[in-house]
C-alpha cells in the first residue's frame, strides 16, 4: 500500500482547479456529497450522455462527427461551444442538416433525450442535474469563463460512468479541467487528434493532462463511443458497494481476480494497491475493460500482462486525485480557528511548530498549512520556527512539490493578498512560491505504512487518505498519527473520514471538520503491530492420527512426569503438560500465555530466575520456593533448556514438583527449631535477595547496553545530519546542474534552429547554383545528389544508396568509377573536361569527401557546365590574338606592364629596337630594362602615380643609350587601362624614337635661315652689282646692258649652285653654265680636266669672272669676229703643301689685241674678286694673238670638302 | 669722295667683315659715303679678328654669316673684349643668331638701305663709350 492515492493528473495544471474554480453551484453540489472517490462515481442515468466541447474550428469537426454517428446510438449529445454572447447562434440549424438526429437548442429545464443533439445557447452557462439541462447566468466575466469545464464537471457529477466528454478543435485549454472530473467520476474522455484539428490547442491541453482515454479523428469517434456504450461497465455496472470506512472489506467475488491484477500491477508498475479498497479497484478495472472492449477479467489480465501501456493507464486511473490550495475552504477556516491560532498563541517565541502532511502529493496542502501558520505568526508577532513536513512515496510528486511552481489557474483562487505575499509571477502564467514560504516546507519521501513515522508533531493533516484504505490499514495510519503527535497535538482528516472507535486515542475538536486532539501520553499499543510477519506457531499434530508409541509415551509422561510447561525464551507458553493448576492460574482479564503472568503467587520470581539461569548456562536449573498460602509445601521449579533447530528456536521446559519432604527435611536437620513462618519468610527473603541481585545485574547490563546504543544512535544521528547536509548540497548542485542543463538545452535548441537555417541555406544554395553534384560513399553508392544531376544520370530520390555503377551515364567519360576510387583511396583529385551527350561541355571534378574529423567518407563528383565559359574563352582568345596582331604591327616599341610595373608583354618592335629577347624582358621591372636607364626619379614618380591615380604620361622625353644605335631621344607615352579581369590594371607604354625627327626639324630650321640669308645676301649682291655697274656706266643704255648681263651671270651661277643643291658644283659645269647664254659653245672649247667640286661661293665668283671675260671677248676679243675661238683648260698643280687650281683662258684668231691704256673695270673686278673670295690671283696677258687669262687659286678655299653628308639623300651630280 | 667733315660719321674708322666680295664692296662704298674710313673689308673671321687687333678703329660692321657655316662670332668677341661698338649686317632679319654677342648687337639687314645703315651706325658708333660697357 502506498500513499500515492493523492495523486491526480498532475501534468495538467488545469485539472487541479476543478474544486476551486468550478463555481459556487458546483461546489455546493459536490461538497456535501463528497465521500471520497466513490462519491463521484456511480451508475448515472439510463443512457450515456456525450458532452462535446469545442471552440474555434469546431463546427466542421462536429459536422464530421455527427455525420458518422448512427442516429440510433441510444446516446444523448450535448454540444457546448464558445459563442458570442451578443449574437444568435445558427449552430443548431447548421448541424441539423448533417445528421438524422433531431438537433435542438437547449432551454432551461429541458431533459436530455437519447438520439438527440442538444446545442448550447449563447451567453449562458450550461449545467445538468438529474438528466435535466439547466441554463444559468455566467458568473465569471467574459473571457474568464470556462463553459465546457463547467458542463463537464456537472455532467460528471450527474452521470458518473455514463458521462462521456469529447474535446474537439479549439483554442485555449477549456475542457481540460472538466475531463478531470469526468475521469474521476468514472466516465470516458476523448480528445480529437490534434493533427486533424484546425485549432489544436484545446485537444493538446486535454491530452497533455494524461486524462484522456482516447485520441481519435472525429470520424472514428462514433465507433469508439458505440463500443464503449455497449460494454457492461456502462450498460450494467456492478451494484455499487457502499463505501463504509468502518466496515470490513469483505472479499468480493472478483477479489480473487483482482488479486492477480494487483500482483501484476505490483510487478509491472511497482505500485502496491493491495490495501486499496477492492470495490474502488474493481470499478476502475471494469472501466478499463470497458475501454478495452473486454468482458472477461482473464482477457484483461492478458492485456495487462502484454501491454505495459495498459498497466500504466490503469495505475494512472487508480491514482486520480484532486488537490488544491485551500480545498474545502470552510474546513480550512475551521482549522485556522481551532488549531492554528491556538497553536501559535500557546507557542513561545523561539519554539517551533511542527506539522506533518503524509501523502502530500504535489504539496498544495503543505503550502496551505504553511501559509496559515506564517500568517498567524505574523499576526501574533511571534518568531516561531515553522516546519511543515510533506511526505509522499512518489518521488515525482515530491519533485513537483519541491519545484514549487504552480499554474495561474490554481493560484488565482487565492486572495490577492496571499498571492502577493507568497508567490512570484513567472512570465508564462505560472507562479513560483516565494522563498519565505518555500523554506518553511520540507518534502521527503516516506511511506506511511512502511517507514517509521515522524514524531513530536503539533499537527498531522491526513486528509482523504483513509478513504482509500482497507480498515486494517486505516487503523495503522491512525495509530501512526497518534504516535507522531505530541500530547495534545491535532489530527486533521478529510470530510469523509473519522477516527472511528479510537476515541480513547483522539478527542473530537470539531466533528464537522474532522479535527481531533491526541489523548493520553503513552504509546498506542496498536503501534506494536508491525509489518513483520507474525511467526507461525508450530504446527499442531492434533489432527494427525496418533501412533501407539506416542500414545504410550504420552501416558507415561502423564503418569510420571511432573507438571510442566514448554515456553519460548519470552516466557510465552507453547504447551502445557500434566496438571499445572497447582502452579499456574489464568489471571483475570485478557487470556494470556505469559508464564510469568500465569504463575501463582510466589512462583513468579523463582520461575523467572530458573529460566534465565537455564538459558544462560544452557543447563537444567532447579530452584525451590515456597508457595504462598501453602507454607508447608515448597515447590521445585526445574527449567531445562531444549535446543531446537537453532538459537532462535530455544525453548525451555519448566517443571513444577511439589516437594514437601525436601522442604520438611531441611528444618529437621537444622539445629534451631525455627518457626515455620520465620523460616518461610527467611527463605522468601533469600529468594528475593537472589532475585534482586539478578535484577540489579541485568539492569546494569541493560544500562550499559543502552548507553552504547545511545552513543550509536547519537553517532548515527550525526552521520545522518552530515548526510543530510551532503544531500542538501547535492540538491543545490543538482539544481545548478539542472539550470545548466536548461541553458544547454536552450543552446541546443538554438543550435538546432541554426542548423535548420544552415540546411535551408545549403539547400537553396544547391538549388541556385545549378551545379550537378553526386556524393558517393566509399562503396561508390549514391549518398546524395543535387537535382541538376538528372541531366547526366537517370536518378530519382529513391536511388540513394544504390551503386553509381548501375546507372547509365549521359556523357562521354569512361573513368568516372576509377577516378572516384582514386579519390577515396589515394585522395587524388581529378579535374577534366568532358562532353555530355547533349553537346554541353562540362568540367568534371572528382575529389575526396572529407568529414569534419578529416575522415574520407567517400567521393564528391561535381559537374560544372562550362559550355558558355568555353565559347567565351574562345572569344577572348580571338580578341587577344587580334589585339596582339595589332600590337605587333605597331612600329613603335610597346610594353604592357602590370600594376607592379613588371613587364607582361612586349611587342617585336621593342625587341628589335632594344635588342632584347622576350625572356630578357617579360617579368622584369621596367626599371631593370635597358641597363636601368628608365630608373629615373621623375619617370619613376610618373609611372608609380599612373595606376593609382589613373594618370597618363604624355610625351615624356628621355635620352637613352641604345645598343647599336647609340644615344637616342625617345618619347614615352603611357596609359593605365583596366584589365579584363577587372582587378588588376595594365599599363601600356609606347616608346617612340624621335632622334631623327629632331634632327630633321633642326635641319629644316637651319635651311630656312640659310635660305633667308642667301636670298638677302643675293639681293645685297644685286644691289652691289647695280651700284658698281652704275658707277662705271657712261649712259643708261650701257648700264642696262652691263647690268643685265651681270644679273644674268649671277642668275646662272645661282642656277648652277641650285643644280648642285648647294653641295658644290663641278668646275666644268660652272664653266659651261657661264658660257651658255652667249650661245657660242662651238667657238669655246673646254679641255679635259680633273673633276673639281667647287664651293658655291667659288662657283659664283668663277661664274662672274668668266662672265666678265666672255663679255670682253664678245666686245673686243676673239668672239668679236667669226673666226675667233676660245680654249679653256684647268688643272690642279701641287704647290707645296696645298694644291692650286689653275684655269687657263686663251683667245685665238681674234682681232689683234691692244693692251688698254688703263686698267678696265672688268680686269680690276676679276683680280679683286678672285683675290677676295678665292684668295687667288688673276693674270691677264694682252697677247696680241689673243688675250690670255690665268686664274689661280688654292683648292682649300674653293673645293668642296669630302666626304660631305648629303642631307637630301641624293648623290652628288657627276662631273658632266 | 665727299667732304668728310660734313658727314654724320666722318672720320670714324669702321672695320668691315664680309665674306662676299660684291657685298663687301657695296658696304665699303656706303660707309665711305657716310664719311667713314673703312678698315678692310676682311673676308673671314680670322682676318677680321686680326683686323680688330691690328688697327685703331671706332667700331665695326660685320656680316653674321661668313659662308660655309662660319660666323663672325670671334670677331664680335674680339670687339666686345675691346669694348668697341659694332653693327651686325645679316640676311637673317629678325631670326635668332646662334652667337649671343651677335644676337644682341644692333642689326642692319641685307639688302642695305642707306637710311637704315646710317641711323643704326650713327646710333651705335656715336654712343658714348661707357654706355656700351654694360
Amino acid at each position: 500500500m502506498t500513499n500515492d492515492d493523492k495523486r491526480n493528473g498532475r501534468n495538467s495544471p488545469k485539472a487541479r482547479k476543478a474544486g476551486s474554480e468550478a463555481g459556487p453551484e458546483i461546489d455546493r453540489q459536490v461538497t456535501p456529497q463528497l465521500h471520497g472517490n466513490e462519491a463521484a462515481e456511480g451508475v448515472g442515468g439510463a443512457f450515456p450522455i456525450v458532452g462535446i466541447g469545442m471552440s474555434a474550428g469546431g463546427l466542421e469537426v462536429a459536422t464530421a462527427f455527427l455525420k458518422a454517428m448512427p442516429a440510433d446510438s441510444g446516446m444523448g449529445f450535448v454540444i457546448v461551444q464558445h459563442l458570442d454572447p451578443t449574437r444568435g447562434s445558427m449552430l443548431a440549424e447548421i448541424l441539423s442538416r448533417e445528421t438524422a438526429m433531431p438537433v435542438v437548442q437547449i432551454e432551461d429545464g429541458m431533459p436530455v433525450e437519447p438520439n438527440r443533439v442538444h446545442v448550447i445557447v449563447p451567453a449562458k452557462t450550461l449545467l445538468i442535474s438529474d438528466g435535466i439541462l439547466r441554463l444559468v447566468e455566467p458568473d465569471a466575466p467574459r473571457g474568464h469563463r470556462h463553459p465546457i469545464d463547467k458542463f463537464f464537471s456537472a455532467l460528471a457529477q450527474d452521470q458518473k460512468a455514463k458521462a462521456i466528454a469529447i474535446v474537439l478543435s479549439g483554442a485555449g485549454s477549456n475542457g481540460t479541467a472538466g475531463i478531470a472530473d469526468i475521469k474521476q467520476a468514472g466516465g470516458m474522455c476523448i480528445a480529437q487528434d490534434p493533427e486533424t484539428a484546425r485549432f489544436d490547442s484545446m485537444p493538446r491541453h486535454a491530452i497533455a493532462s494524461n486524462l484522456v482515454d482516447m485520441v481519435l479523428a472525429p470520424e472514428a469517434m462514433p465507433e469508439a463511443l458505440m463500443r464503449y456504450a455497449r460494454h457492461s461497465y456502462v450498460v450494467a455496472p456492478r451494484p455499487e458497494i457502499e463505501a463504509d470506512v468502518e466496515a470490513g472489506d469483505a472479499p468480493t467475488q472478483s477479489a480473487t481476480g483482482l488479486d492477480d491484477v494487483l500482483a501484476l500491477l505490483n510487478a509491472r508498475a511497482g505500485h502496491d494497491f493491495s490495501q486499496y479498497k477492492h470495490n474502488t479497484l474493481s470499478r476502475r478495472v471494469h472501466r478499463r475493460m470497458g475501454l478495452a472492449q473486454l468482458e472477461d477479467l482473464g482477457q484483461y489480465l492478458d492485456l495487462l500482462a502484454g501491454e505495459p501501456d495498459e498497466a500504466a493507464a490503469l495505475v494512472q486511473d487508480l491514482l486520480i486525485h484532486v488537490t488544491a490550495f485551500f480545498r474545502d475552504a470552510e474546513a480550512w477556516e475551521a482549522l485556522d480557528h481551532e488549531v492554528i491560532t491556538p497553536l501559535v498563541q500557546s507557542a513561545q517565541t523561539g519554539q517551533s511548530i511542527r506539522v506533518w502532511v503524509p501523502a502530500c502529493s504535489t504539496g498544495e496542502e503543505v503550502y496551505t498549512i504553511a501559509m496559515l501558520l506564517i500568517e498567524r505568526c505574523e499576526a501574533a508577532n511571534k518568531d516561531i520556527a515553522i516546519k511543515v513536513f510533506g511526505t509522499d512515496t512518489a518521488e515525482h510528486h515530491l519533485s513537483e512539490a519541491r519545484k514549487a511552481t504552480f499554474p495561474g489557474s490554481m493560484i488565482e483562487s487565492l486572495t490577492g493578498e496571499r498571492i502577493e505575499r507568497f508567490f512570484d509571477k513567472l512570465d508564462d502564467n505560472y507562479y513560483r512560491v516565494k522563498p519565505v514560504l518555500r523554506e518553511k516546507v520540507i518534502f521527503a519521501p516516506q511511506n506511511v505504512l512502511k517507514d517509521p513515522p515522524y514524531s513530536r508533531m503539533d499537527l498531522v493533516s491526513c486528509r482523504n487518505l483513509l478513504i482509500y484504505l482497507v480498515p486494517a490499514a486505516q487503523e495503522k495510519v491512525l495509530s501512526l498519527a497518534h504516535f507522531a503527535l505530541r500530547e495534545g497535538g491535532y489530527l486533521f482528516l478529510g470530510n469523509a473520514e473519522t477516527v472511528g472507535k479510537r476515541d480513547h486515542m483522539f478527542e473530537c475538536v470539531s466533528k464537522r471538520w474532522r479535527i481531533y486532539r491526541r489523548l493520553g501520553s503513552g504509546r498506542s499499543p496498536m503501534l506494536e503491530f508491525s509489518q513483520w510477519p507474525i511467526r507461525e506457531e508450530p504446527a499442531r499434530a492434533a489432527d494427525a492420527k496418533p501412533k501407539l508409541a506416542d500414545i504410550a509415551m504420552k501416558s507415561l509422561a502423564e503418569r510420571f512426569a511432573p507438571a510442566s510447561v514448554l515456553i519460548d525464551k519470552n516466557y510465552r507458553v507453547l504447551h502445557f503438560h500434566g496438571s499445572t493448576e497447582n502452579f499456574l492460574t489464568q489471571p483475570a482479564g485478557t487470556p494470556t500465555f505469559d508464564l510469568l503472568a500465569l504463575a501463582r503467587g510466589g512462583l513468579r520470581m523463582t520461575v523467572r530466575n530458573a529460566v534465565r539461569k537455564a538459558i544462560d548456562t544452557s543447563e537444567a536449573v532447579t530452584l525451590r520456593c515456597a508457595m504462598k498460602g501453602e507454607a508447608k509445601n515448597s515447590v521445585a521449579v526445574t527449567a531445562s533448556p531444549i535446543r531446537g533447530t537453532g538459537d532462535a528456536n530455544l525453548m525451555v521446559l519448566v517443571s513444577f514438583v511439589r516437594s514437601e519432604s525436601v522442604m520438611n527435611d531441611a528444618p529437621l536437620q537444622n539445629v534451631a527449631p525455627v518457626p515455620v513462618e520465620v523460616r518461610d519468610i527467611e527463605e522468601e527473603l533469600m529468594c528475593a535477595r537472589e532475585e534482586m541481585r539478578n535484577t540489579v545485574e541485568r539492569h546494569e547490563t541493560t544500562n550499559e547496553e543502552l548507553t552504547a546504543a545511545n552513543e550509536e544512535v547519537t553517532s548515527i544521528n550525526e552521520e545522518l545530519q552530515a548526510t543530510n547536509e551532503e544531500l542538501e548540497s547535492s540538491k543545490e548542485e543538482l539544481q545548478a546542474l539542472n539550470e545548466e542543463l536548461g541553458t544547454i538545452n536552450g543552446q541546443l535548441g538554438r543550435k538546432i534552429s541554426e542548423l535548420a537555417d544552415v540546411t535551408d541555406d545549403l539547400r537553396n544554395l544547391m538549388k541556385g547554383s545549378d551545379v550537378a553534384t553526386i556524393v558517393l560513399d566509399t562503396d561508390l553508392r549514391i549518398k546524395w545528389f543535387s537535382p541538376p544531376i538528372q541531366s547526366l544520370f537517370h536518378l530519382i530520390d529513391s536511388d540513394v544508396g544504390r551503386p553509381i555503377a548501375n546507372f547509365t551515364q549521359k556523357f562521354i567519360f569512361g573513368e568516372l568509377l576509377y577516378r572516384a576510387k582514386a579519390a577515396i583511396n589515394d585522395l587524388a583529385t581529378f579535374e577534366g573536361e568532358i562532353r555530355a551527350d547533349d553537346g554541353r561541355c562540362l568540367l568534371l571534378r572528382v575529389m575526396p569527401y572529407r568529414t569534419q574529423d578529416d575522415r574520407i567518407a567517400g567521393a564528391v563528383v561535381v559537374f560544372v557546365d562550362v559550355t558558355d565559359l568555353k565559347s567565351k574563352q574562345m572569344e577572348i582568345s580571338e580578341a587577344r590574338s587580334f589585339a596582339e596582331a595589332i600590337v605587333e604591327t605597331v612600329r613603335h616599341p610597346l610594353l604592357a606592364l602590370g600594376r607592379d610595373l613588371r613587364v607582361r608583354s612586349a611587342n617585336s618592335a621593342f625587341h628589335t629596337t632594344f635588342g632584347l629577347g622576350p625572356d630578357e624582358v617579360v617579368g622584369y621591372l621596367i626599371y631593370e630594362l635597358v641597363d636601368g636607364q628608365w630608373n629615373v626619379p621623375s619617370l619613376r614618380t610618373l609611372l608609380e602615380q599612373l595606376v593609382p591615380e589613373h594618370r597618363r604620361i604624355n610625351d615624356y622625353e628621355i635620352e637613352l643609350d641604345v645598343p647599336r644605335l647609340g644615344s637616342r631621344k625617345m618619347l614615352m607615352n603611357a596609359r593605365s587601362m583596366a584589365d579584363s579581369q577587372g582587378g588588376g590594371e595594365l599599363v601600356l607604354l609606347a616608346i617612340e624614337d624621335i632622334t631623327q625627327r629632331i634632327e630633321t626639324d633642326r635641319h629644316q630650321e637651319l635651311l630656312v635661315g640659310e635660305l633667308s640669308h642667301r636670298v638677302k645676301n643675293t639681293l645685297a649682291v644685286v644691289q652691289s652689282l647695280a651700284a658698281q655697274t652704275l658707277r662705271h656706266s657712261s649712259s643708261l643704255e650701257t648700264f642696262a646692258e652691263a647690268f643685265q648681263g651681270r644679273l644674268q651671270a649671277l642668275a646662272r651661277a645661282n642656277d648652277a649652285i641650285l643644280d648642285g643643291n648647294w653641295k658644290g658644283v663641278t668646275l666644268r659645269h660652272t664653266i659651261q653654265r657661264s658660257l651658255r647664254p652667249f650661245g657660242l659653245d662651238d667657238r669655246i672649247r673646254l679641255a679635259e680636266g680633273p673633276v673639281i667640286d667647287l664651293r658655291p661661293q667659288a662657283c659664283l665668283a668663277i661664274t662672274m669672272i668668266l662672265h666678265e671675260l666672255t663679255t670682253n671677248a664678245v666686245k673686243y676679243g676673239a668672239l668679236s669676229v667669226q673666226s675667233g675661238s676660245i680654249d679653256i683648260a684647268w688643272r690642279i698643280d701641287p704647290d707645296g703643301r696645298e694644291q692650286t687650281i689653275t684655269i687657263e683662258w686663251s683667245e685665238r684668231d681674234g682681232p689683234v689685241v691692244v693692251p688698254p691704256i688703263r686698267q678696265g673695270q672688268g680686269t680690276r673686278f676679276i683680280e679683286k674678286s678672285i683675290a677676295y673670295e678665292l684668295s687667288g690671283t688673276a693674270k691677264v696677258d694682252f697677247d696680241p694673238d689673243g688675250l690670255r687669262a690665268t686664274l689661280s687659286f688654292p683648292s682649300a678655299s674653293s673645293i668642296m670638302p669630302k666626304p660631305s653628308l648629303d642631307i637630301t639623300g641624293r648623290n652628288a651630280p657627276s662631273d658632266r | 669722295m665727299t667732304d668728310s667733315k660734313s658727314l654724320p660719321l666722318s672720320g670714324l674708322r669702321i672695320l668691315v667683315v664680309e665674306d662676299e666680295y660684291m657685298v663687301a664692296e657695296l658696304l665699303t662704298f656706303m660707309l665711305e659715303d657716310l664719311g667713314c674710313v673703312v678698315i678692310g673689308p676682311f673676308p673671314d673671321a680670322a682676318s677680321g679678328v686680326a683686323g680688330v687687333r691690328d688697327n685703331i678703329i671706332d667700331g665695326a660692321v660685320i656680316d653674321a654669316n661668313l659662308g660655309d657655316g662660319m660666323t663672325s662670332g670671334p670677331v664680335a668677341a674680339a670687339l666686345q673684349a675691346a669694348s668697341l661698338p659694332f653693327v651686325v649686317a645679316t640676311g637673317y632679319g629678325s631670326l635668332i643668331l646662334s652667337d649671343e654677342a651677335l644676337d644682341r648687337a644692333p642689326r642692319v639687314t641685307k639688302p642695305f638701305i642707306t637710311a637704315e645703315l646710317e641711323a643704326t651706325a650713327t646710333a651705335t658708333f656715336r654712343r658714348p663709350l661707357p654706355a656700351i660697357e654694360i
